[in-house]
């Protein structure tokens, strides 16, 4: 006698974490940003549908929320910022930081602070979570936490509409210095004796 | 001639003299030297060549670029370090604070006393710092690079009735743009990208460039050259290999990763020094909130430092960066990282720099990464303690609305009162968040095999034919900044191996 066909769970339960994520690639839209000297950044670290759906719940929970700037594609900005940046990390550091989103996502439920993961709770019940977390003695935890905590702020607030609102505006400042810097070059080799 | 990536073959050879491993204060210095004495110098450097005009105030974009493993490098032990490296043509050079300070004397009578040899006293070092600070401009800056923030610290300090000093550094015509740890934009920093790589290239050192030293060739008892990996842009993954042979070869990857290489041969085996002795000035931030505009980011980064303490170890300094680097470090996130950050116009970013009073080390471990190990003492945590307090009472004095504190369980202080608390409440090291791109002291200089990893002309004990030039150097902690120690250091290996030369 055959044996019953039993459905495959791996598969089933891989669909319905399948979500229709779509990464866009920055360098087309921002190109001012990327140096033009010959550099090619890295392909985005690997993640499947399940890690990213963390991944950007915990972008979520980190991102200030309104009335700090909402830029439409912020999740996009930032994933494809940091999973860049993981492909310079060691390898190993670079597993660390995707098995700490793994455990970050199920921390809500060990800590009995819900009965979701944070990729089931809002990006304000997240956000209380994460800094209840952040607390913690535990050391390893507490690193983690901040480590990507530091990667997904950083990323946040180096974008130029971020920079607009807290009236900083580096790149003006910038030329205009490396103009002063030419003039008074300038100056003193006039004044130095032939 | 700079070659990357796409100018290997799969597997290549080249050759030369002199064989240099990485290109930062170290390997910049040493090499050029060399070059200029006419040897046929080839620099080996793991990360890309960055010109001046490429620099941007984008951390996204330069962290990569620039920062060793994107900067997630992090030393374990209680508390756990951050820690930065640089990792591109120029090395640390490129992205530190370009201060230019000398060993102190008493550190350099030290080094006398330990190694038995005036080689490292401070008269034989004194024509070592002249020949740099030359090279380098070591200078005051110009008044009008001087921002806001450094005189808020220089008032204060006035105020407080402590001593200070306004930072000799390595630049020419700086005028404050601020961007030093992202690579400074006008040229003005003399890192060796821009002071020494140019005068190597001119007298024909080539440089390869994207390529990770992975182990040493040794023929004979006699190290021969490296074999690297050309490391794919796209995929990171090393691809291509290479062979590069010379007759020296100068190890200056830092005080982690030249043991992590070292080490791979079971190297420094006549005292077991290796590795051993790690040190790093671990320093903790201090962020002052003022009621008014300061607009630190206009206006040249670590300025001032205030030494009233230095005696004890203890040094304070500002130190400001662009708001995507200040906001990897906030304690806080989301809505009050917004509420936070919509002060950055009034922050002062400070730091208590602690002198080592002990050492960690450097291993391998079996997943083929560095594992750098070390705990502050009671010591070293009641002076940060001392120096947190201190520089946030001067900030109080000075008016800031609130400061930001470096323990995880305290974050803010509203007042000079709260401040008291802090002995309540931190008694725990591990509460601190402390942070180092010093890093220095596992491949100690000696006169003995004994008690030290190379001898004083920077050659291992038992590798004939391989150096070591950079911050691994160190017998002790130098309580300063290490780039001119290290120049200086450099400096006289590549005289010691041109004396050879001469010699022979």
């Amino acid at each position: 006698m055959n044996s019953p066909v039993l459905p495959d769970r791996k598969d089933k339960w891989r669909k319905r974490f399948k979500k229709p994520f779509k990464l866009r690639v920055l360098g087309s839209t921002q190109p001012a940003r990327h140096p033009q000297d010959g550099w090619k950044n890295a392909d985005p670290y690997p993640m499947g549908s399940w890690a990213r759906g963390a991944f950007r719940a915990l972008i979520l929970a980190v991102c200030p929320p309104s009335p700090a700037p909402h830029l439409p594609d912020v999740v996009d900005r930032i994933e494809l910022h940091v999973r860049r940046l993981m492909r310079y990390m060691h390898p190993l550091a670079a597993r660390a930081l995707w098995i700490a989103i793994f455990i970050l996502d199920w921390a809500p439920r060990f800590a009995f602070f819900s009965r979701h993961r944070l990729q089931g709770l809002t990006a304000e019940e997240g956000s209380l979570f994460l800094s209840r977390l952040g607390a913690t003695r535990l050391h390893l935890l507490r690193t983690l936490l901040t480590g990507i905590r530091g990667a997904i702020l950083s990323a946040y607030f180096d974008q130029d509409e971020v920079h607009r609102a807290l009236g900083y505006a580096p790149l003006p400042f910038i030329s205009e210095r490396r103009e002063l810097r030419a003039q008074l070059i300038d100056q003193a080799a006039r004044k130095r004796p032939a | 001639m700079i070659l990357s990536f796409d100018d290997y073959a799969d597997e290549d050879r080249f050759d030369a003299d002199i064989v240099v491993v990485g290109t930062g204060a170290g390997g910049g210095v040493a090499g050029t030297e060399l070059a200029e004495a006419g040897y046929d110098v080839l620099f080996v450097e793991e990360g890309a060549y960055h010109q001046t005009d490429s620099f941007n105030p984008y951390t996204t974009e330069s962290v990569p670029r620039l920062y060793r493993d994107a900067s997630a490098t992090l030393i374990f032990g209680t508390p756990p370090i951050a820690y930065v490296e640089g990792r591109c043509v120029g090395g640390s050079t490129v992205i530190n604070g370009g201060m230019a300070y000398r060993t102190p004397e008493r550190v350099l009578a030290e080094w006398q006393k330990l190694t038995g040899s005036p080689d490292l006293g401070p008269k034989a070092m004194e024509p070592l710092f002249e020949s740099v600070e030359a090279r380098v401009h070591a200078s005051h800056q110009l008044d009008m690079s001087i921002g806001e923030d450094n005189r808020i610290m220089m008032r204060g300090a006035e105020k407080m009735g402590w001593h200070y000093t306004q930072n000799r550094r390595n630049q020419e015509t700086c005028v404050g743009a601020n961007n030093c740890s992202l690579g400074c934009p006008t040229g003005a920093k003399q890192s060796t990208l821009v002071s020494y790589l140019p005068r190597a290239f001119e007298n024909g050192a080539r440089c390869l460039t994207e390529l990770r030293v992975e182990r040493l060739i040794i023929e004979g008892g006699r190290c021969v050259g490296v074999l690297a990996s050309a490391i794919d842009p796209l995929t990171r993954k090393a691809r291509r290999h290479i062979e590069v042979r010379g007759r020296a070869v100068i190890i200056a990857c830092g005080a982690v990763q030249t043991p992590f290489l070292l080490k791979r041969h079971r190297l420094g085996r006549p005292s077991g020094q290796l590795g051993k002795n790690f040190l790093c000035h671990p320093n903790a931030k201090v962020l002052a909130v003022y009621p008014d505009e300061v607009e630190g980011w206009k206006g040249v980064s670590q300025n001032t430092q205030i030494r009233e303490f230095h005696e004890e170890g203890i040094l304070m300094a500002e130190n400001f960066v662009a708001p995507s680097i200040l906001a990897a470090y906030l304690p806080v996130h989301g809505r009050a990282a917004w509420e936070l950050m919509q002060r950055y116009n009034q922050m002062v970013l400070s730091g208590v720099l602690v002198e080592d009073s002990s050492s960690g080390t450097v291993s391998r471990s079996v997943f083929g990464m560095p594992v750098v190990r070390y705990d502050i003492t009671p010591l070293d945590h009641a002076r940060f303690l001392k120096g947190i307090k201190l520089l946030s009472q001067m900030h109080f004095a000075m008016g800031a609305e609130f400061v930001i504190l470096p323990f995880f369980n305290q974050h803010v202080a509203h007042s000079v009162d709260e401040l008291s608390r802090i002995d309540d409440l931190q008694r725990d090291p591990g509460s601190l968040e402390l942070f180092t791109p010093h890093l220095m002291g596992t491949a100690r200089m000696g006169s003995r095999p004994e008690d030290s990893v190379v001898n004083l002309s920077g050659e291992l004990w038992d590798l004939p034919g391989c150096y070591v030039a950079d911050a691994s150097l160190f017998p002790t902690a130098i309580g300063v900044n290490p780039q001119i120690t290290i120049m200086a250091l450099a400096t006289r290996i590549a005289q010691r191996l041109e004396l050879v030369r001469v010699a022979a």
